[in-house]
């Protein structure tokens, strides 16, 4: 097989599938349009199929762990294993979409992940304990805005002064704002500049070739 | 085939094609055309542009060495929502690197490295990587992806919960959790400080920015990640498309000063011309 059909070609496919995606964002042309239709149907085959690629390896991975009786790891990963296998056994039985599913579901999984979620309150107050101690006069800004922003959000706030809430939607809407907008301009700037570099095939694996080798 | 001009329709051949968004495509070509030149001048000539070493990055190092004086492990996060599909696949790789080259130290020194994954489809990605690592320190046999990638849960409350506990069994030194990751992480992160574990943190999404602020000993803000993964990896067309990046950022700056200038004058030109 020729080198353009091993690296250049799906580089090159890469590249000119990639910008005509990006072009859709920026022209509405017909041909173009359906273009960027079907490889997205195509893109979402390809991530089902990586889905069900990756299920796959954490079952093997999860059945190394429990072949070698890791101390560690082997009882969770066995119970892994388990609720996979039957999850999936469950799923394919009654449909994803099934009520028996959904009870599954909302009765199991989502009460976790709540209770889980409530937990969140104590650990911002513990990190905040520690964090917030006037070291500098950098903290100690950040002290009284945070001060600020807590009584904006309080009744006891207004009652105490009716400043608070104005003071606080300030800081809200213009410092905080800004200060936010500066990073997700920063933010999009790298993942524009990133995606340039993935389509140019720079991100691409490389393997060394011998020289003067035709395969 | 009649020559189409910018924002108006016209007839091509019978069919109509609309350029819209114009400032959004503008942007866009002085970012990707400002990162292609850097990135040809770094291919063509070898002039790599010097990046500053952030004190996140320096403290890696540090935190490393005290895993290593205290025999403790390392943990290590390249995303709690890491995937290679959306428009986190940047801050995966960014936090790829990280992965690199911290593996890289603990395969010098000796000690284990714990990885924890959310996302089942970049397991093998780590896993090579940190193969690679091993294979660049000469320790090709130490590695054994069982014991030091684990693959915890793909839901935010498992992730959470699995991490709390491998940090409270194990008691690693450092704690380095550098990639796209959701609310979970303030919970891992003061199970971390419990432990007395270093941490180092760095994500790009607003909404959890101030978490790794409050909770990390040292923090990388939002493109800051970008910027260390590419330090980290001394890759020279990662290096120069920072330097692209910058170029953006100045022109983006201009714009909303001159922007903001013509408003305050009266001038909604330029607002205009942006909404194109």
């Amino acid at each position: 097989m020729s080198k353009f059909l091993r690296a250049d070609g799906p580089k090159l496919l890469l590249t000119v599938f990639g910008f005509l995606i990006i072009a859709d964002y920026f022209v509405t042309w017909g041909p173009i349009n359906q273009f960027t239709k079907l490889m997205t149907e195509w893109a979402m085959v390809c991530a089902s199929t990586a889905g069900a690629v990756a299920y796959i390896n954490i079952v093997h991975r999860m059945s190394r762990t429990v072949i070698r009786r890791d101390p560690r790891t082997w009882i969770p990963s066995l119970l892994g294993l388990a609720v996979m296998v039957f999850a999936l056994a469950f799923g394919l039985a009654y449909t994803f979409r099934g009520d028996e599913y959904q009870y599954f579901y909302n009765l199991i999984k989502k009460p976790l992940e709540i209770a889980l979620t409530g937990l969140l309150i104590f650990f911002i107050a513990s990190a905040s304990y520690r964090t917030f101690r006037i070291r500098s006069k950098e903290v100690a800004v950040l002290l009284g805005s945070t001060i600020f922003i807590m009584l904006m959000n309080a009744p006891i706030g207004e009652a105490l002064w009716s400043g608070f809430p104005a003071g606080g939607e300030w800081i809200m809407k213009v410092g905080n704002t800004a200060g936010q907008r500066a990073l997700l301009v920063t933010g999009t700037a790298g993942v524009v500049v990133f995606s340039l570099r993935l389509l140019l095939g720079y991100e691409l694996a490389r393997k060394e070739e011998p020289e003067g080798e035709i395969a | 085939m009649e020559k189409l001009k910018f924002g108006t329709k016209r007839c091509v051949n019978g069919k109509s094609m609309i350029l819209k968004k114009i400032a959004p495509l503008v942007m866009l070509l002085v970012l990707d055309l400002s990162a292609y030149y850097f990135i040809r001048r770094a291919n063509v000539s070898g002039k790599v542009p010097k990046l500053r070493r952030l004190v996140a990055v320096a403290a890696m190092d540090e935190a490393v060495g005290r895993c290593a004086e205290m025999g403790r492990p390392v943990h290590i996060c390249p995303g709690s929502q890491a995937s290679l599909r959306t428009y986190k696949a940047s801050q995966t790789m960014a936090g790829m690197s990280v992965l690199s080259y911290i593996t890289r130290l603990a395969a010098r020194y000796g000690i284990t490295p714990i990885v924890t994954m959310a996302t089942a489809e970049t397991i093998p990605l780590v896993v090579e990587r940190m193969r690679e690592a091993y294979t660049q320190e000469g320790e090709a046999d130490k590695f054994d992806s069982v014991t030091s990638v684990r693959y915890i849960a793909s839901g935010y409350a498992g992730i959470m919960s699995g991490q709390m506990g491998i940090i409270g069994r194990e008691k690693p030194a450092a704690n380095i959790l550098v990639g796209p990751f959701s609310w979970e992480t303030l919970p891992v992160l003061e199970e971390g400080k419990r432990v007395g574990a270093i941490n180092i943190g760095g994500t790009v999404r607003l909404s959890v920015l101030h978490f790794f602020a409050v909770a990390c000993d040292y923090v990388l803000i939002s493109e800051e990640i970008y910027a260390a993964g590419a330090y980290l990896s001394g890759d020279p067309v990662s290096m120069s498309s920072i330097a692209g990046q910058d170029v953006g950022k100045i022109f983006a700056a201009i714009i909303l000063i001159v922007a903001t200038l013509a408003l305050t004058f009266g001038s909604d030109l330029i607002l205009n011309l942006l909404k194109m």
